[in-house]
């Protein structure tokens, strides 16, 4: 059921070895080998090479390859560690790791903090938060004035900003997330706890065969 | 009546559809969102108007029992309330129907633009 012999893993490179990820996540080893199977799927989805290029992530997402996403495309960022524009096996289940559901709240706190740190700059700016909010309408087909944008960011800042700065540093963002854990409910997917129990449903659709990586 | 539950810009991006990795694995529940302005009063009281009408329906016609919706209204500014409504139990094609007919029909005065179609994923209310 979902076990994958130990020669398709045997050209891994060490840091996509499920024992060693196993060891330095929360998931265990039968975990990891379920999350393979997705991997395999979405990485085999239309570049077949075994890696998560931005368009067959964003396949997966919205159906739609093209699909352009504020959101996604922070999220394919955060998750290629290396920065080499794909996402490997390595990197796909330690980002994921930060979604488990028994990850510490300390490190769900860094990833979003780095998530909505649009620029990088070490800091939530205003513009960033602002860019966000209106990212979402778009997407949502809801219409709100100029002017109840400023003002839900306006309030969020005056809560979040404690220095009153313009800008929302790692310390602020702490204590405001730790005051308000529903902010990061994005950040957990309660899904991954039954991940092995759900398989199945993956290895019946998916029409990948076991290539070899 | 207590005052609804205010949102911040993080609650909205951290409840946003756009953002949701659930995405990658799981198939969809169903949730929505509509914008308004009326007072709050008003559309708990409209909301329950139509389920009033719709519960008869239900009751009669439902295959997997009772079609069961929640709805939580959560303060954006002080003119504008934004509305979730998720399907809690019941058929989903029922409930579909009844956000496009029933709901919508329903909601059109109060909402402030138009009920976008039900999408998408994620724990509900």
């Amino acid at each position: 059921m979902g076990c994958i012999s130990s020669k398709q893993f045997k050209r891994a490179a060490e840091h996509e070895d499920p024992a060693i990820l196993a060891k330095e996540t929360t998931f265990s080893v039968s975990e990891v080998e379920a999350l393979y199977e997705l991997f395999k799927k979405i990485s085999h989805s239309i570049f077949k090479d075994g890696l998560i290029h931005k368009e067959e992530f964003q396949l997966a997402l919205f159906r739609n390859s093209k699909k352009k996403n504020l959101f996604a495309d922070r999220i394919f960022d955060l998750f290629d560690l290396k920065r080499n524009g794909v996402i490997d096996f390595g990197e796909f289940v330690r980002s994921l790791n930060i979604f488990h559901p028994e990850t510490p709240l300390a490190e769900k706190i860094a990833f979003a903090f780095r998530l909505y740190d649009l620029r990088g700059t070490g800091y939530i700016e205003r513009e960033e938060l602002y860019e966000m909010v209106l990212a979402i309408l778009n997407e949502s087909d809801l219409l709100l004035s100029d002017d109840a944008v400023e003002q839900i960011v306006d309030q969020t800042f005056k809560q979040a900003d404690l220095n009153s700065d313009g800008k929302i540093d790692p310390d602020e963002w702490k204590a405001f997330a730790s005051k308000n854990p529903a902010l990061l409910k994005n950040m957990t997917l309660p899904y991954l706890k039954d991940i092995t129990m759900a398989f199945p449903s993956f290895v019946l659709n998916s029409g990948v065969d076991d290539e070899e990586l | 009546m207590r005052r609804p539950k205010s949102l911040n810009a993080f609650d909205i991006i951290a409840s946003s559809l756009s953002f949701d990795l659930s995405r990658l694995f799981e198939e969809r529940g169903e949730r929505m969102h509509f914008m308004s302005g009326a007072l709050v009063a008003d559309i708990i009281a409209k909301l329950e108007e139509i389920a009033g009408m719709v519960s008869i329906e239900a009751t009669r016609n439902g295959q997997k029992g009772a079609l069961a919706i929640s709805s939580k209204v959560f303060e954006l500014t002080r003119e504008l309330v934004m509305v979730q409504v998720c399907k809690k139990a019941g058929n989903t094609a029922e409930y579909r129907r009844f956000c496009d007919n029933e709901l919508k029909a329903g909601m059109r005065g109060l909402v402030v633009d138009a009920l976008p179609p039900p999408v998408d994923p994620d724990e509900c209310c």
